[in-house]
């Protein structure tokens, strides 16, 4: 139980080995913590939408933090979503707790959005586009 | 607030246990409407989960009607604890009495979670949500 505003932090997390992932090459995390309504939304999806840069194959968000999240929430992932989508890069969530994955499966996104139970999973898996293009890493996340 | 103590709810004759909040209709303040709709919901007999599915309806119904509250007015929230469970009655003066759309998310969630939803405009444009959470455990004991 909180009253202050989710901060988002923007970590950097090296990435455990996968597969197709590049070794020595990063995938950005952003950690968000607290409770996520539509008082912080508007804030919060600024941070999102810049940790989105022009360039990158991949955005982990974590999860795991939020204590509590409503339809604003899950509007603001929407969004980061789709605009993640617009600029060709794959969007992770990773994490969620009860609360969140409730309201998740109920309105349907859990099978919408990409959603892995740890960070670990979701650092595991390769990325989309070395997937498609095994062995071959045009450009780096800077 | 304790997860299992449940004090009486209703005395003697019918003493109706009921408590307004009111509170400026701004986003700020939907945090403090969650804990004080926990506490409420932990007087009852409520299952932990029923008190998160609570706090998430309340939260929902109140930003649902924020977003058409006439500036500067309050929100208005009536919990109303009774053997059967709480019903809590949001309101908001608003424009032009529009009821919430029901093709969104939050509405989604919250007749999902809340029980028995149901939403109606008064004749000054106030905008009222009503929500009925049952107590399950109890019928089903």
């Amino acid at each position: 139980m909180t009253t202050t505003a989710p901060g988002p932090r923007h970590g950097q997390t090296r990435t455990g080995g996968g597969p197709a992932v590049p070794r020595g090459s990063t995938i950005p995390v952003v950690r968000l913590h607290g409770e996520i309504d539509c008082a912080v939304t508007p804030a919060l999806r600024e941070h999102l939408f810049a940790a989105l840069r022009p360039g990158m194959k991949l955005l982990v968000i974590d999860l795991s933090g939020i204590t509590f999240c409503d339809a604003a929430g899950l509007a603001m992932l929407v969004g980061t979503r789709h605009r993640a989508d617009r600029l060709g890069i794959e969007l992770r969530l990773t994490g969620p707790r009860p609360q969140m994955r409730g309201i998740l499966r109920i309105t349907g996104l859990d099978r919408v959005l990409t959603i892995h139970p740890t960070l670990a999973r979701a650092l595991a898996e390769g990325t989309r586009d070395a997937a498609l293009h095994p062995g071959t890493s045009h450009s780096r996340p800077r | 607030m304790t997860e299992e103590t449940a004090a009486p709810v209703a005395g003697a004759m019918g003493v109706r246990d009921a408590v307004t909040v009111r509170m400026p209709a701004d986003s700020a303040y939907l945090s403090v409407l969650r804990t004080a709709t926990a506490g409420l919901a932990a007087r009852l007999d409520f299952t932990l989960d029923e008190i998160e599915d609570l706090r998430i309806g309340v939260d929902e119904a109140c930003a649902m009607l924020l977003s058409q509250a006439l500036p500067g007015t309050d929100l208005t929230t009536e919990f109303e604890l009774n053997g059967g469970g709480m019903r809590v009655a949001v309101s908001v003066l608003t424009a032009d009495g529009r009821l919430p759309a029901r093709d969104t998310f939050a509405w989604t969630v919250l007749s999902a979670l809340a029980g028995d939803v149901s939403a109606h405009a008064g004749p000054d444009d106030r905008v009222t949500i009503v929500l009925h959470k049952h107590r399950d455990a109890v019928e089903s004991a």
